[in-house]
């Protein structure tokens, strides 16, 4: 498919543009990048024998060659703090992050797509209005806020659930079934911290598109078929408002990682996000750089799955593709 | 329904309502020093996690300090960096767009690639790592980083509005008449595209607010002990069980300031450009409808 081919190229190109940035960003810092590596009351030999080990007397060039194929084969330098490679540093901390992400990201489309429905359906009623205006003060609020008032209310007043970590550390549970209660019951307060807002976007997203798509005539021409009511507005129109979601559920990636490094500090959820502003707080910048570039590489990733999603979701783009 | 319902749900009266908000917001600002005569910075452990009272209104935080002049100290920060960074992105933003949209061809290229580029960055992690690796703790440092992270939606947006105005009788005799591309872009594309960055830029400045306190939060940003709403949140959070005030207080603030910015924007936006709807449909940032009109 020379669409996706297209697009395939792109994502390839865009990757190696941000691993670049990410390079340039690292000697771009003040002071010299040896300083990192190296304590300043050091012997001056061993400072240097320092320095040639890790290639920093090579020429940029070099060091960009050597660097961009260390990438390449999933090799992210060394982190100074955890006296690891990074890889292994950030393997460990990834899938906790990518199990907030994805959790908010279901909650973004479940809660979006059924509001928006609902909202759309009953356009102009109280609940129409509720909906609106409890989607724009749920985007406009800070998610460390909305964090903590979660907090407050859900675990302090209520106790209903914990307020922070992934697993109780006091009376760890034994079974398995125990232990995956548990961490569901740490992820709730964070997920519908990191996906509200994204919800209600996606919500006034489907709202707005579904309006347009009930006025079209093919929704006339169903209901003068004598479809039920909920087959026009699922089957008919719904199908045709969604292709912009897909788009707004790929471009939502970066927000969501955003997001996540403000709801994993708020909750102490030991994934990428607090790990890259402890990376930040210890000068442990081949951490926190790495962290970076993975993060671009899952935008680049998103935007990606939204178009092919939407190649597969859109009869007319698939026949624009064909040759 | 209340008239505030209607405002916040139904495109009634949003901008008197986010126009009053804003109002509020910097009434808050400018009074600050009328509002509570306490200092906001002076510690004074004696009196460390008071709830609110006649002497306090918000209370005072762990190091004593009154919550009611610091917020209010706060918005300062927070719309300056707000408005400013804000106003250095839409600039950029314009110049790189209308650059884009008047020469086209291969700068065009460039640039929009360029854009793509810096878009593939979460924003605030990309402004953590910049702040950090830069020290940027003041107010100009912060307006200068976050305006070149953020210009890249209005670029787009300018883009975009040139090329479809190119398109326009006008512009084909501002050409045949021979006024060259810079001509052309300064006398007759950027009072068309004006109104339309306007909005984009008032929609902008929420978001920007809360990069700002985001930063904040996470012990970045403004250094103390200037007030910054982000910090005083997390200030208050150890104590969130005993002393609710500390933190409920300058988040509500930021709150309100984010709510009254966006409800400006989509009111003016309704007012001034009803084309624009798909651009604040998607939510808080243009970039998700910006480009992207070809779909539907």
């Amino acid at each position: 498919m020379p669409y996706l081919a297209r697009r395939l190229l792109v994502a390839v190109l865009l990757i190696l543009g941000v691993a670049t940035a990410t390079f340039l960003l690292i000697h771009a810092a003040p002071g010299d990048p040896t300083d990192l590596y190296t304590a300043s009351e050091m012997d001056p030999d061993a400072r240097r024998a320092v320095i040639a080990a890790y290639g920093l007397d090579r020429p940029l060039a070099e060091q960009y060659g050597r660097w961009l194929a260390g990438v390449a084969r999933g090799e992210l330098g060394w982190s100074i703090a955890h006296r690891r490679p990074v890889a292994s540093v950030i393997l460990e901390r990834m899938p906790r992050t990518l199990l907030l992400t994805v959790a908010a990201f279901a909650l973004q489309l479940a809660a979006g797509l059924g509001i928006g429905v609902l909202a759309a359906r009953r356009r102009g009623s109280w609940s129409d209005a509720a909906a609106s205006g409890g989607a724009l003060v749920l985007y406009s609020i800070p998610s460390f806020w909305l964090g903590a008032l979660l907090i407050m209310f859900f675990a302090l007043h209520l106790g209903w659930l914990p307020s922070s970590g992934m697993r109780d550390l006091i009376a760890a549970p034994s079974t398995i079934w125990g232990a995956l209660i548990d961490r569901a019951r740490h992820l709730v307060l964070p997920v519908l911290c990191l996906g509200l807002g994204s919800a209600a976007s996606t919500a006034r997203f489907v709202r707005s598109g579904l309006l347009a798509s009930l006025a079209e005539g093919y929704v006339t021409a169903a209901r003068a078929r004598g479809a039920r009511e909920s087959s026009v507005v699922l089957r008919h129109a719904l199908r045709n408002a969604i292709l912009p979601v897909i788009t707004l559920a790929g471009l939502s990636v970066p927000f969501l990682l955003s997001g996540s490094v403000m709801v994993e500090n708020v909750f102490s959820w030991p994934g990428m996000g607090t790990l890259s502003v402890e990376a930040l707080f210890a000068r442990d910048y081949p951490v926190a750089l790495a962290c970076q570039l993975l993060l671009a590489v899952a935008v680049v990733a998103g935007n990606l799955a939204a178009d092919v999603g939407l190649a597969l979701a859109d009869p007319r783009l698939r026949e624009w593709a064909r040759p | 329904m209340g008239p505030a319902l209607r405002g916040l749900g139904l495109g009634y009266d949003r901008l008197t309502l986010g126009a009053i908000l804003m109002g509020a917001v910097l009434g808050l600002a400018v009074l600050a020093g009328l509002l509570s005569p306490r200092d906001p910075i002076e510690q004074d452990l004696t009196s460390s996690l008071f709830s609110p009272s006649r002497f306090h209104p918000l209370g005072t935080d762990s190091q004593g300090r009154d919550i009611l002049a610091r917020v209010a100290h706060g918005a300062r920060v927070s719309l300056t960096v707000g408005a400013l960074a804000t106003m250095a992105a839409s600039l950029i933003g314009l110049a790189v767009g209308l650059a884009a949209g008047v020469f086209g061809g291969r700068t065009d290229r460039i640039l929009m690639r360029g854009v793509d580029l810096m878009l593939a960055f979460p924003t605030l992690a990309l402004l953590l790592v910049l702040a950090s690796l830069f020290h940027a703790d003041n107010v100009v440092a912060l307006v200068v980083l976050m305006g070149l992270t953020t210009w890249m939606p209005v670029a787009r947006l300018a883009r975009a509005e040139s090329l479809a105005l190119s398109r326009r009788t006008f512009m084909e005799a501002a050409a045949s008449l021979g006024s060259g591309p810079t001509r052309r872009a300064l006398r007759h594309l950027i009072p068309n595209v004006a109104p339309t960055i306007l909005i984009a830029a008032t929609l902008q400045v929420g978001d920007t607010m809360l990069m700002e306190s985001g930063l904040s939060y996470l012990g970045l940003g403004v250094a103390a002990p200037t007030p910054s709403w982000g910090d005083m949140v997390r200030q208050g959070m150890p104590s969130l069980g005993d002393a609710w005030w500390v933190a409920t207080f300058p988040g509500l603030a930021l709150a309100v300031a984010v709510i009254a910015f966006n409800l400006v924007g989509d009111g003016l936006r309704d007012a001034l450009d009803p084309r624009l709807a798909p651009l604040t449909a998607a939510g808080r940032d243009p970039r998700w409808a910006a480009d992207r009109p070809a779909i539907s």
